[in-house]
């Protein structure tokens, strides 16, 4: 009897307990707002894949108001001045919150899909978090646009030297695509996400760059047909990254976001996979092996360069050539230590 | 009577058994081809051109979208059937795929309305579980939208690579337009499902384009809604020179003055893409008030109801993410923070 006096007062306690602990839960719940990126509005792909995270956000105690911006600049300003307290953008504008997750996209860096898991995978372990926030930015995820091939309206441009005086359509505001296409004497046409297709498809540029998930949502079979092609060569690995304000947030919710982003990565793969499809095999351009390795040398300075110049973080860079080792010792640059 | 009987019954059977024989023979060599060439084939022809001089026609002038849409649901696989044994009914698949679409994308929304309730509520479990049923049926909208597109395209020919085809009749002319629409609500269906459905990314453009095979002013405005809203959506795809919004604007003039509003979908879409509430608000308080002003035209009653319960959707959404509930009764064009109608008041001090 008393023994189940007992065991009946332990059970209320622990009610009381769980009770109070529910309660402290929905009273902790905050109001954050998330701007997500998106070329289409409100209506497109990545912002109905964002959305479909408020329910899990809100297990974490965090109800996210979700803002579509179709100027990516403007998403990024937002954040920075405070009025959006997390955002969805691509890697390159990430730099300026992060660069060591800015730098995930560097020419060259990563050349395959099993190369960018092994980098999810290992940015995922708790261990990375110093490397994820900068000041009080701090990075929530990081998810795969797939490889950016070069898009070429003449394909008998299928040397660097015959990129001499082309014009390509260039994000002006990446100081890394800049120094690229200076680097192989063309010339920079400023260009944005939004107007770059318009350029290459009606012949302003010769040239531009993309995932190949942009070919046929933006068209771009019509700049490529009837005499171009795609430069079947890896130029970098495209991410979309979540950053916040970390102070906004609560304690250990970046690490829970991370972890939702990173279990969303098959799903990523099979959309860019899809993509890459959807270019015919004829509009393929194939380099030759030793034109491969002149590129990734070629890549390899231009890195280094952005380095020393503080495009580029050193230790992302680090990172990246352990990666490329690992999925392939036999690289040449494994045996030296440049990066 | 008394030939047949002289017969002797021995000699009779044997006469009757070699014509059944034959019979049996004739039926087993050429029975089937028979039945499907003859009756069968003949079924379906009657039926596909019932259904296309009549049906369509019936439907279009009712204004019951319901059972419009059960029937699409109900009866499209035994129309179908009759390409078994006739030519494809194309057109008819395509009216029927974007009912149905439409069917499938209503309870993808009404999933949606449930989810926003549930996170207004604060229950994520609840709000998880309305999302994954929200996708499940833009998953199926799209395949039924995209199977809509895909017999479009073996009806009148893939616009990207031939000419406009020549329309024989009226009813021609808006069974293409409806392709174009299946594509267009195909692709916007996958977005919402985020699922890979498998429609061609491109389709928005192509069936973009393509409106410029009909004449914007005979259909009420449709066709320039459907390539602003395009304009608006795909970036880069606005030619120099164009305003998405003005033309949909002037689209909405022609709509409201026909008496089929389906234009107003298309602003509310591209506004709400926008992130552009005022103009949302502004399109469905027009909208609103052109049902008040004037009765739907003569025959195109569906497409007009199609339209005002498209509208509706929208306006549900926003009331139920900003009070919990959906619009009220007899409130479509009227938003939750509406001033209080001000007018004439007797002053009641004298009376107390």
């Amino acid at each position: 009897m008393k023994h189940g006096k007992r065991s009946l007062a332990a059970l209320a306690l622990a009610w009381l307990l769980s009770a109070g602990l529910v309660h402290a839960d929905t009273g902790e719940m905050i109001k954050r707002s998330f701007c997500v990126f998106d070329p289409i509005g409100s209506n497109g792909p990545l912002f109905n894949v964002m959305k479909s995270a408020r329910p899990t956000a809100m297990g974490w105690g965090v109800d996210l108001e979700m803002r579509a911006y179709t100027d990516e600049k403007i998403a990024a300003e937002e954040f920075k001045a405070g009025q959006c307290d997390s955002v969805l953008l691509t890697g390159t504008r990430a730099r300026e919150f992060n660069s060591f997750t800015g730098s995930i996209e560097a020419l060259g860096a990563l050349t395959s899909e099993p190369q960018m898991r092994i980098l999810l995978q290992t940015l995922a372990q708790p261990s990375a978090a110093s490397l994820l926030k900068r000041e009080n930015y701090e990075v929530a995820g990081i998810l795969p646009a797939g490889s950016i091939y070069l898009f070429i309206r003449d394909r008998k441009v299928d040397t660097v030297e015959e990129l001499q005086g082309k014009k390509i359509a260039t994000l002006d505001y990446d100081n890394a695509a800049v120094t690229m296409v200076r680097h192989v004497g063309a010339s920079v046409v400023g260009a944005n996400s939004a107007n770059f297709a318009g350029k290459f498809n009606n012949g302003s540029v010769d040239l531009a760059y993309a995932p190949a998930v942009a070919y046929t949502p933006l068209e771009l079979y019509k700049g490529v047909n009837p005499g171009g092609g795609v430069f079947a060569y890896k130029l970098a690995q495209m991410t979309f990254q979540i950053i916040h304000h970390a102070d906004r947030f609560p304690e250990g919710y970046g690490d829970k976001v991370r972890g939702y982003a990173f279990s969303r990565v098959d799903e990523a793969y099979e959309l860019i996979k899809a993509a890459e499809k959807e270019i015919p095999q004829a509009s393929w351009m194939h380099p030759t092996e030793q034109q491969v390795r002149e590129y990734d040398q070629m890549l390899r300075e231009v890195r280094l360069a952005l380095r020393e110049e503080g495009t580029y973080d050193a230790r992302a860079l680090k990172l990246m050539r352990a990666i490329r080792c690992k999925d392939d010792p036999t690289r040449a640059e494994c045996a030296i230590a440049a990066e | 009577m008394k030939k047949t009987t002289d017969i002797p019954r021995a000699r009779r059977w044997p006469r009757f058994r070699i014509w059944l024989v034959a019979l049996a023979g004739g039926f087993s060599l050429s029975g089937c081809g028979v039945v499907n060439h003859m009756i069968y084939k003949t079924t379906g022809d009657v039926m596909q051109g019932f259904s296309k001089e009549h049906t369509v026609p019936y439907l279009l002038q009712t204004g019951d979208l319901a059972m419009a849409c059960a029937m699409s649901e109900s009866v499209q696989p035994l129309l179908m059937s009759f390409g078994r044994v006739t030519t494809d009914p194309d057109q008819l698949a395509v009216m029927m795929s974007l009912q149905a679409g439409g069917c499938a994308e209503d309870r993808g929304r009404e999933a949606e309305l449930q989810s926003i309730a549930a996170l207004r509520a604060r229950n994520p479990e609840e709000a998880e579980d309305a999302i994954i049923r929200q996708k499940r049926y833009y998953a199926l909208a799209a395949e039924r939208y995209f199977k809509g597109w895909r017999h479009f395209k073996a009806y009148y020919g893939d616009p990207e690579t031939e000419e406009c085809p020549d329309f024989d009749e009226d009813l021609d002319e808006f069974i293409y337009l409806a392709g174009l629409l299946s594509g267009l609500q195909a692709l916007n269906a996958e977005i919402q499902s985020t699922a890979p459905i498998g429609v061609p990314k491109n389709v928005g453009s192509v069936a973009a384009r393509a409106t410029s095979c009909l004449d914007n002013e005979k259909w009420w405005g449709a066709p320039m809604g459907l390539r602003a809203t395009v304009w608006a959506m795909i970036p880069g795809a606005q030619p120099e020179g164009e305003d998405a919004f003005e033309r949909l604007d002037a689209s909405d003039a022609l709509g409201e003055a026909a008496g089929v509003r389906i234009s107003h979908v298309f602003h509310v879409i591209a506004a709400w893409n926008k992130g552009d509430m005022e103009r949302v608000r502004a399109v469905i308080r027009r909208h609103a008030e052109a049902i008040e002003k004037r009765p739907p035209a003569d025959g195109w009653v569906l497409v007009d109801q199609l339209a005002t319960h498209n509208i509706l959707a929208i306006s549900d959404k926003l009331w139920m993410e900003n009070t919990g509930h959906r619009t009220p009764m007899g409130g479509l064009g009227t938003f939750w923070d509406d001033e209080a109608p001000t007018g004439e008041v007797i002053d009641l001090d004298s009376l107390l």
